[in-house]
């Protein structure tokens, strides 16, 4: 995988150099003489544009064929995908147009593409049928000349945006190796009355929202089963708040969780087999664990205070959650057979709401910083934790996306609460919702 | 890696010799100069992708309306109840009952032991800071402690059902302090 994207690179680096003379910075590393070598790790590739996200690699989205709004939407929606990953640079729109536009389509000058930077050139060929959309893409090693992708992407007409999201993604993995996030999605729950609020799904970019449930009472915290089918959430139907499963089919079974008056905050162990949450069935809340395949329970946590907000860890073996044992809300770390616990955060008087990342090597979540909530990331190796939202307004809830790249949040930062997505090291803040004021988001793992 | 490498390899060479043979150009691949790539001209069958539709899109049909309480008929069920039993209010972050808690409690279990008829509902709120999931916990302790205590003062408990609403039932929508006071609370519904 590595290995792969490391070729990208490396290819990326050796034709950029010659290719784009003029995008070249003068090579300002020089160090003086009296100063000291520069240390060993120094670039030695200028072609590559590094950033905060690391070397990037060059590709070219041809522009769609001029008179159809299906090609354009499908183009730009591909670009959007590919420039959100933070794994491209793609070419800017205006340097795609120097590009000679009379070529077959089948057949693009690559030498051209390719002496305005771009090292890959992804071209589509969109064909609409009744009630369907149908894209060839191609995507070009443009040094080469070899087709490294070629399919014929097709699905129904309102699927459209899910094509392109596709090819996005396919496009990550043959150049990255890593999977692609284009095709998740997004579960939150949207107030749409006075104490009404109800479980919402879109896409990761926002788009193609659409509400779930109709339960007219309180839905929270909907949670992804990983295999990306079932929704986990708290639901007041019947004015008994437990958690329920909704399953691809739409169907909801309410979990059998033995009692109490308080079942909340599920959480899927990554095998699916499992759902941690807290109840209060032993009279104060605790971190529980089902078998789902069961339905029998294991108590996890012992503590006269809040215990809540369970989350695993991706290897299974881990649950991070919230308590209130120190006083305050703070995040522990325990084994998944409630073993061996220990604190993790202690800075701040209230952090809530862990989420482990995909990769293991990070806890996010949220902490009261002078009265307003921020997301931290900690980091398990380090040992230590930074702030990655600022400005007005809280941020609360953080959830990983699959890539580890890259969180989704609920944020008041510009009045109503909105999900909000944002690069892991705090970059590329985008607000995906407006109107409905809108909570708990959690981001689906690959499909 | 490898095997799609080696297909491409293999397609590219089936694709080239087969331009070679429809053209009858005897031109070596070798003197193609390979500063200028050109893309392999002959159509080879294109793989192809169905984009299904993703699990969980369509909208659920209402649930029933049995389950479904309209928000206000529990607001009227609220104030006939608030007529006899006192709302009680805590502090930031907090559970314990204060001072003045107690003495409304000392009321309202007058009130309960005398109206054993009746099924109450205790509901724990919280004011909108801190985050959603632990202020339904904290909501479930206050409205715990409630109960707790006025079985301590011989109210039977059993007809006594506590709920959190978190933070999600405001009774002052407002973002300040005096809004935040009023909206920590364990208040009484009459349950039907």
């Amino acid at each position: 995988m590595r290995r792969l994207r490391c070729a990208a690179l490396a290819a990326a680096a050796a034709l950029m150099a010659p290719a784009v003379p003029s995008q070249q910075p003068p090579p300002t590393q020089q160090p003086p003489p009296t100063q000291q070598p520069p240390p060993a790790q120094q670039p030695q590739v200028t072609g590559v544009v590094t950033g905060a996200a690391g070397s990037r690699i060059p590709i070219a989205v041809a522009p769609a064929a001029p008179g159809s709004s299906t090609a354009g939407d499908l183009v730009g929606t591909i670009r959007a995908d590919l420039e959100f990953t933070g794994y491209f640079d793609v070419l800017p729109e205006e340097r795609a147009r120097l590009v000679p536009t009379d070529a077959p389509a089948t057949s693009p000058p690559l030498r051209d593409w390719l002496s305005v930077g771009a090292d890959s050139l992804l071209t589509t060929r969109v064909s609409a049928q009744p009630g369907r959309v149908s894209c060839d893409a191609t995507l070009y090693d443009t040094r080469s000349g070899e087709r490294v992708l070629e399919r014929r992407y097709g699905g129904e007409v309102d699927l459209a945006r899910r094509v392109a999201h596709k090819i996005a993604d396919d496009i990550v993995r043959q150049l990255t190796g890593q999977p692609g996030i284009s095709l998740t999605r997004i579960a939150y729950v949207a107030k749409t009355g006075a104490g009404v609020k109800e479980i919402f799904l879109m896409d990761y970019d926002g788009e193609r929202a659409r509400r779930l449930t109709r339960t007219g009472t309180l839905c929270l915290s909907p949670a992804w089963s990983p295999d990306g089918e079932k929704l986990a959430y708290i639901s007041f139907r019947g004015r008994e708040p437990g958690i329920d499963i909704v399953d691809r089919n739409g169907r909801i079974t309410r979990v059998p969780t033995g009692g109490g008056d308080l079942n909340s905050a599920p959480d899927w162990s990554p095998d699916g087999g499992l759902l941690a949450y807290s109840s209060n069935r032993d009279g104060n809340s605790e971190i529980y664990v089902m078998a789902l395949a069961t339905g029998s329970e294991r108590r996890l946590s012992f503590n006269a205070s809040i215990d809540s907000s369970p989350c695993w860890s991706p290897t299974g073996r881990e649950i991070a959650f919230t308590s209130g044992r120190a006083g305050s809300p703070q995040i522990y770390i325990m084994d998944e057979s409630g073993g061996n616990l220990r604190r993790l955060t202690f800075n701040g008087d209230y952090n809530d709401s862990a989420a482990w990342s995909p990769r293991g090597d990070r806890i996010a979540y949220t902490s009261r910083v002078n009265g307003r909530f921020e997301i931290f990331v900690h980091d398990l190796s380090r040992g230590s934790a930074v702030q990655i939202t600022s400005g007005p307004g809280n941020k609360e809830n953080p959830r990983w996306a699959p890539d580890g790249r890259h969180m989704v949040f609920s944020s008041s930062r510009s009045g109503e609460y909105r999900i909000c997505t944002v690069g892991a090291d705090g970059s590329n803040l985008r607000e995906l919702t407006s109107g409905a004021a809108a909570f708990t988001p959690d981001w689906s793992h690959p499909g | 890696m490898s095997a799609r490498a080696k297909v491409h390899i293999v397609l590219l060479i089936v694709a080239l010799a087969t331009a070679l043979v429809a053209t009858g150009c005897p031109k070596k691949p070798a003197e193609t100069p390979p500063a200028e790539p050109t893309p392999t001209p002959v159509e080879k069958p294109i793989e192809r992708v169905e984009v299904p539709r993703e699990p969980i899109a369509e909208p659920m049909p209402a649930e029933a309306p049995v389950q479904v309480e309209p928000l206000d008929e529990m607001i009227r069920d609220q104030n006939e109840a608030r007529a006899y039993l006192k709302t009680v209010y805590f502090d930031f972050d907090e559970y314990a009952l204060r001072e003045d808690s107690v003495a409304a409690l000392k009321q309202n279990a007058l009130w309960l032991k005398a109206h054993s008829g009746f099924k109450v509902v205790v509901e724990g709120h919280c004011d909108e800071r801190g985050t959603i999931e632990y202020n339904l916990e904290l909501g479930a302790k206050r409205a715990h402690a409630v109960v707790d205590y006025l079985g301590s003062l011989g109210v039977d408990v059993s007809k006594l059902r506590t709920i959190s609403y978190g933070e999600e039932r405001p009774v002052d929508p407002g973002h300040d302090e005096a809004a935040w006071g009023l909206n920590r609370r364990a208040d009484f519904t009459l349950e039907k």
